[in-house]
């Protein structure tokens, strides 16, 4: 495999596990006793490291190594999780973040890098340090850096002790213990190899049958992680126990409990190899009759029982097993997904839309040729090529959860910053929508989020003072609605302060004074660019840090901002946006000799006008549809196409984020499956138009842009008559 | 495979001596325990050893012990005698031929 790709997956799988990690430790801090979460947490470091070491990332390791080692304590319940642990967790994330791409990037650290490390680790020590100390008195649990100090109750062996009871069926799966051997001593120096071997009936036995064990004194720098990694492939089905130089006497007696043989051989053995002394073993010996320890039952012992009853396979042992079997459970799992290069995803869906285009004129031609045969093998292809753009857009679909997921995170940090106590609230996190909309959401989200923490929920005084409970409410909301995506972001704080805005935005000229604004008008007036500076917004504690480019990037998506609020319950920012960028269902209409693309998914109905109500519209610019006023607009004028309607005229109903508009046009031509092509830069800055499109006979079809359309037909339309002109830079309004 | 030199037998192991053709060699090397008291394993020649190989002179070697078969294993290759070393049993290997 290509080394860089490796390290490139390397990146990818750490970055999906620290952002599992950092969810992980915001649920902790709620759950405080959740093993699970404890152990995702543990896994995502755990295997961060592993993998980094495959990589030979030592920094990377080195740095988890210090982190595992404490979740291990957190793990194991010595140590209870708490917030300021949490905090410290969230940081190393981080850290570990910046850690993996320096080493991914074949980058050394920095100076500053480097001091944040010990920095950080030693606020880590701060916190579980003491804890970690009396781990040493009292646990059970080996841990392999862990080098009891000469004190009493340990070994005086300097070397490793591996002990190893190979399954039978070592040698035919492959794995001779020969590898192994060869493998530790690469590793450092095998001091006493004892190969155990106490079978009868020889004659009986197969040799390809693996009837050995060993006991293997090792003289190795090498940490734990390291000498194990010998037995990654064994680990499952054998027997291995590792002890670190030193270990304590205890730890040998749980080894000899655990192993098969006969405990006073085993004791022997270990004389023999070095790992105890003859003094050593005897005092085993004696503890073990004190302490009650042995089962033995005319020596042999009933295995099973004794690893369950007392865990006395190593734990890191059992656990990285149970940790393979996750990742093969993973591997499963990933078997259904696999990750796709976006831009081979970019490709496919233009070519599908450079296919949509031909099949159109191809459609166009058969047509024209009037052959019944090809029109209809014609119409079979048009709805595979359908079906097929559909799928391919499918393909691009994403959860948006995953973005919201990222503002726990902001949640968390930002309320800590700001002394408020916040809860963010997520609903509809399954959502999808296209993968190019959700990456380009994200900013403007996490500035509605900042903002609405900051200036929208007050302070737990203030919230105390109105009767409010004292943690704020934040609440993130998406749902679909006539081929939009919205996305709420809705908190419980005070609400816009109306008058405040509408001051300002005298005093900024924005809005003429003597104005009558409804209170919407007004909120929306914060989307207004010159009202914007941040000391503005702090003067009139309302919201409006850079609310204006806000809105421009939600537009530059097709999409809408729009705000409600009331004051004292809260406001809600609205956003609606298109579900893709690439491929729409569109409604074809005719202008004079021009095409126009209207989304098929804010199409609500086609009305003919009547000769009366033709008049009637003339005059007015709306006309009464069904007892409800319906304000028009006439793309003859608005996009000034010369000559005279010959026909009668349409009128094509549109909806968008509630509100109504018609749209006169002269012909209706049909549904039309529309590919998106962007506007050159100099058409950008249009107003009413979002792209064009290509039709099957070669013409350029201009899509509407109907939000914007049917905003300005709300302003400047029958309903609302006087607001529009009140906003004096409101250049877009088309009379 | 075999040659006899005088009142012990010798059995010649060559090429490879692995999983593959463990089985086989253990019968062999068992025809041979079943019928003399006085037996040479000449690993001389041995290209290939692994642990089923191993295994299979260790079988030989411990059912010899309980037998009273004087069971030798002389002259191992570089590849016999690095498993050996390994497993630490090269006390097993006798270095050169007896006479």
């Amino acid at each position: 495999m290509n080394l860089d790709s490796a390290q490139q997956g390397y990146l990818a799988e750490c970055n999906d596990l620290l952002v599992e990690m950092e969810s992980a430790l915001l649920r902790l801090e709620d759950d405080p006793e959740n093993s699970d979460l404890i152990n995702a947490v543990f896994r995502a470091a755990h295997t961060i490291k592993g993998t980094g070491g495959v990589f030979g990332f030592d920094e990377v390791v080195a740095f988890t190594h210090v982190v595992e080692n404490a979740l291990d304590t957190i793990r194991s319940g010595e140590l209870k999780i708490n917030s300021d642990l949490v905090a410290v967790f969230l940081s190393l994330r981080d850290q570990m973040e910046i850690v993996v791409e320096h080493a991914v990037n074949g980058e050394t650290l920095s100076g500053e890098v480097k001091r944040q490390n010990d920095e950080l680790l030693a606020a880590l020590v701060a916190l579980t340090g003491g804890e970690l100390e009396e781990k040493e008195d009292d646990s059970s649990e080996v841990s392999g850096d862990e080098q009891a100090d000469d004190g009493i109750g340990c070994s005086e062996n300097e070397n490793w002790h591996l002990s190893i009871r190979f399954s039978e069926d070592a040698l035919r799966d492959g794995m001779d213990p020969l590898s192994i051997l060869r493998y530790l001593a690469g590793m450092g120096d095998l001091k006493q190899v004892i190969t155990i071997f106490d079978k009868d009936e020889v004659e009986e036995l197969s040799p390809i049958d693996c009837h050995l064990g060993l006991e293997i004194s090792l003289f190795s720098g090498e940490d734990k992680e390291t000498i194990e990694s010998a037995f990654e492939f064994i680990r499952e089905d054998c027997l291995v126990h590792i002890l670190p130089p030193k270990a304590k006497v205890e730890h040998y007696i749980e080894m000899i409990n655990a192993l098969p043989e006969d405990d006073k051989k085993i004791g022997e053995l270990l004389v023999s190899c070095g790992a105890l002394t003859q003094a050593e073993l005897e005092g085993v010996i004696d503890e073990q009759v004190e302490n009650n320890f042995t089962p033995v039952e005319g020596g042999t012992q009933i295995l099973g029982e004794l690893v369950a009853e007392k865990g006395m396979i190593q734990k890191e042992v059992v656990e990285a097993a149970a940790e393979k079997q996750q990742r093969v459970r993973s591997l499963n799992s990933t078997a259904k997904t696999i990750r796709v290069d976006s831009e081979k995803l970019d490709a496919l869906v233009n070519l599908v839309g450079e296919m949509v285009i031909a099949g159109a004129g191809t459609d166009l031609i058969a047509k024209r040729l009037g052959d019944d045969l090809l029109v209809e093998s014609m119409s079979v292809m048009s709805r595979l090529v359908e079906e097929i753009r559909d799928s391919a857009l499918r393909l691009r679909m994403v959860q948006i959860g995953e973005t919201f997921n990222r503002f726990n995170r902001v949640v968390r940090d930002v309320s800590s910053e700001l002394g408020k106590d916040i809860r963010l609230e997520i609903v509809g996190a399954e959502t999808e929508l296209d993968k190019t909309v959700v990456e380009k959401i994200g900013d403007p989200l996490m500035h509605l989020v900042r903002n609405a923490m900051d200036h929208g929920i007050e302070s737990a005084d203030a919230r105390a003072a109105a009767g409010k409970p004292a943690q704020g409410l934040l609440k993130l909301n998406a749902y679909h609605d006539s081929g939009s995506i919205v996305i709420e972001v809705e908190d419980d704080g005070a609400g816009l302060k109306r008058d405040a805005i509408l001051a300002k935005a005298v005093a900024k000229g924005i809005v003429a004074s003597g104005q009558v604004l409804t209170d919407q008008e007004i909120f929306r007036l914060i989307f207004e660019p010159g009202f914007s500076t941040a000391e503005q917004v702090t003067n009139l504690s309302g919201r409006g840090v850079g609310m204006d480019v806000v809105k421009k990037n939600i537009e530059a998506l097709r999409g809408l901002v729009d705000i409600e609020s009331e004051a004292g319950v809260g406001s809600k920012i609205v956003i609606r946006m298109p579900l893709t960028l690439a491929i729409i269902d569109g409604f074809l209409v005719g202008v004079g000799h021009s095409s126009y693309v209207i989304p098929l998914d804010m199409v609500f109905e086609c009305v003919e006008l009547s000769d009366a109500e033709r008049i009637e519209a003339r005059k007015q610019n709306y006309i009464n549809l069904r007892d409800e006023v319906l304000p028009l607009m006439r793309l003859r004028e608005s996009f000034n196409i010369k000559g005279e309607c010959g026909g009668r005229e349409n009128i094509v109903v549109v909806q968008c984020g509630g509100l109504k508009a018609g749209l006169i046009v002269d012909e209706l031509r049909g549904e039309f499956q529309t590919v998106i092509k962007p506007l050159g830069r100099i058409f950008q800055g249009l107003k009413g138009i979002s792209g064009s499109t290509i039709l099957g006979s070669g013409e350029v079809a201009v899509i509407l842009d109907v939000p914007g359309l049917v905003k300005q037909v709300a302003e400047s339309g029958g309903h609302v008559g006087t607001v529009s002109h009140g906003i004096k830079n409101e250049s877009n309004v088309v009379h | 495979m075999e040659k006899t030199n005088s009142d012990q037998e010798v059995l010649m192991l060559e090429g490879d001596v692995t999983i593959y053709n463990a089985e086989k060699i253990k019968q062999d090397l068992f025809s041979y325990l079943s019928k003399n008291k006085k037996i040479r394993v000449d690993l001389m020649d041995v290209d290939e050893f692994d642990t089923a190989g191993f295994q299979v002179l260790l079988f030989g070697k411990q059912y010899a012990e309980k037998n009273n078969i004087d069971l030798k294993l002389i002259s191992p290759s570089d590849a016999v005698g690095e498993v050996f070393r390994l497993y630490g049993m090269s006390s097993l290997l006798e270095n050169c031929h007896e006479s």
